[in-house]
């Protein structure tokens, strides 16, 4: 991996591991620095997926690949303690240990990173949606939001093991869009999925007064359009180790005649959603009636 | 004996005099219908018909549904009347056939 927290958060900075910035964050202080039981000194910090210690490897000495970080599998004094449940279902696993993402597997417990996990999305509702509406180049109805957050705490996706806060917003759109209706949402003009969509009979999208960068998707007259989203084939690939690829299947089916219309690769950004949450500027453009939606919808979880 | 006046109920029957397809972002109604008696008018959603439709098929005024059609309304109308038995009757219609 090529990122290290210092906390054991899922709203903690994610630092690249480099030798300068090791040493701005950490000051080489206990315990990110300590002496092993043969007096070599090692570096230590936590995984950014699965928040496990790990040692930091090719800070203090060159070598060949470019310095990264490598699960210890044994607890760390001073870091949290290792936790062989979340070790299997991190990107940077082992591939022998390592889980992949499937539909059907949720964690049993409610546990310290499930609800901060939960509390970030309840009180970041409207940037988790920003992200998304932009990654999709769609805009939908508070509506439309408030029933995929319904599906989505329905569904319990906060347990599903693979959610973290970098994929969240796209994990959101993975359980709690599935099978919802595109008819009445609003889709960028001259994207890709608006030349798709365009295309099909009984489509017509109205241009609207509000932005003028979208339409709305609406039926001709008549004519019932039932055209769904929906989502699946949700990986996880750390490249060599290091980078980590996340995609996902983003596809509109008529449900009518079960073709798919629509299928696009959506490759989820590392850095955008938490890069937003973070953003002063956007401090001053909270969506208010996104954030209602939440606070109402997600009650505490404990 | 009959709660209800039947001159009255004659008189006021009520006509739906226009409908409108809405074309709004946040409207929770897709469809909104103008009814008029002798004496009021007034607006009714798409959600309030099909609610008065389901009351009718619970109470056996209608026949059952299919299933295959409700759970399209009810994606439509963010709905979950497809999850009571009580409103349809199983049916295998895919590809859908509409005409």
């Amino acid at each position: 991996m090529k990122y290290f927290k210092i906390q054991a958060t899922r709203n903690a900075a994610r630092y690249k591991i480099d030798n300068k910035i090791f040493d701005n964050v950490t000051q080489r202080k206990l315990p990110f620095e300590q002496r092993n039981s043969q007096g070599k000194l090692s570096q230590y910090a936590i995984c950014p997926s699965c928040l496990n210690p790990i040692q930091l490897i090719g800070l203090s000495h060159e070598i060949k690949v470019s310095p990264h970080g490598k699960h210890t599998g044994k607890n760390i004094a001073g870091l949290p303690q290792w936790n062989a449940q979340r070790y299997k279902y991190c990107p940077f696993a082992s591939h022998k240990e390592y889980q992949k993402p499937n539909d059907e597997e949720l964690l049993q417990e409610v546990d310290q990173s499930v609800i901060e996990l939960y509390d970030l999305m309840r009180s970041q509702f409207d940037k988790v949606v920003y992200v998304i509406q932009n990654t999709l180049h769609i805009k939908c109805s508070d509506n439309f939001w408030a029933n995929a957050l319904q599906s989505y705490i329905i569904n319990r996706v906060y347990l599903y093991p693979w959610l973290s806060e970098v994929n969240l917003p796209y994990i959101f759109a993975y359980r709690g869009m599935q099978h919802m209706r595109c008819f009445g949402q609003q889709f960028e003009i001259d994207s890709e999925i608006y030349n798709a969509l365009a295309k099909l009979k009984n489509v017509k999208f109205e241009k609207t007064n509000i932005n003028s960068q979208y339409a709305i998707l609406r039926n001709s007259y008549g004519c019932y359009l039932n055209l769904l989203f929906r989502f699946s084939d949700h990986q996880q690939n750390a490249v060599c180790g290091e980078q980590l690829i996340e995609t996902m299947m983003f596809c509109v089916d008529d449900a009518d005649n079960g073709k798919t219309v629509f299928e696009q690769k959506i490759s989820f950004d590392e850095t955008y959603f938490m890069n937003t949450v973070r953003s002063k500027r956007a401090v001053h453009y909270r969506n208010n009636r996104l954030l209602d939606i939440a606070a109402e919808k997600m009650l505490p979880l404990l | 004996m009959n709660i209800y006046d039947h001159n009255e109920m004659n008189d006021k029957k009520v006509v739906l005099e226009s409908s409108e397809e809405i074309v709004c972002n946040n409207c929770p109604e897709t469809v909104i219908f103008h009814l008029k008696d002798n004496n009021h008018e007034f607006s009714m959603g798409l959600s309030t018909v099909i609610e008065c439709l389901i009351f009718a098929v619970q109470c056996g005024e209608l026949p059952k549904l299919p299933l295959s059609w409700l759970t399209d309304v009810d994606r439509a109308n963010y709905s979950s009347y497809s999850e009571d038995e009580r409103n349809f009757y199983f049916d295998d219609n895919f590809p859908r056939k509409r005409e």
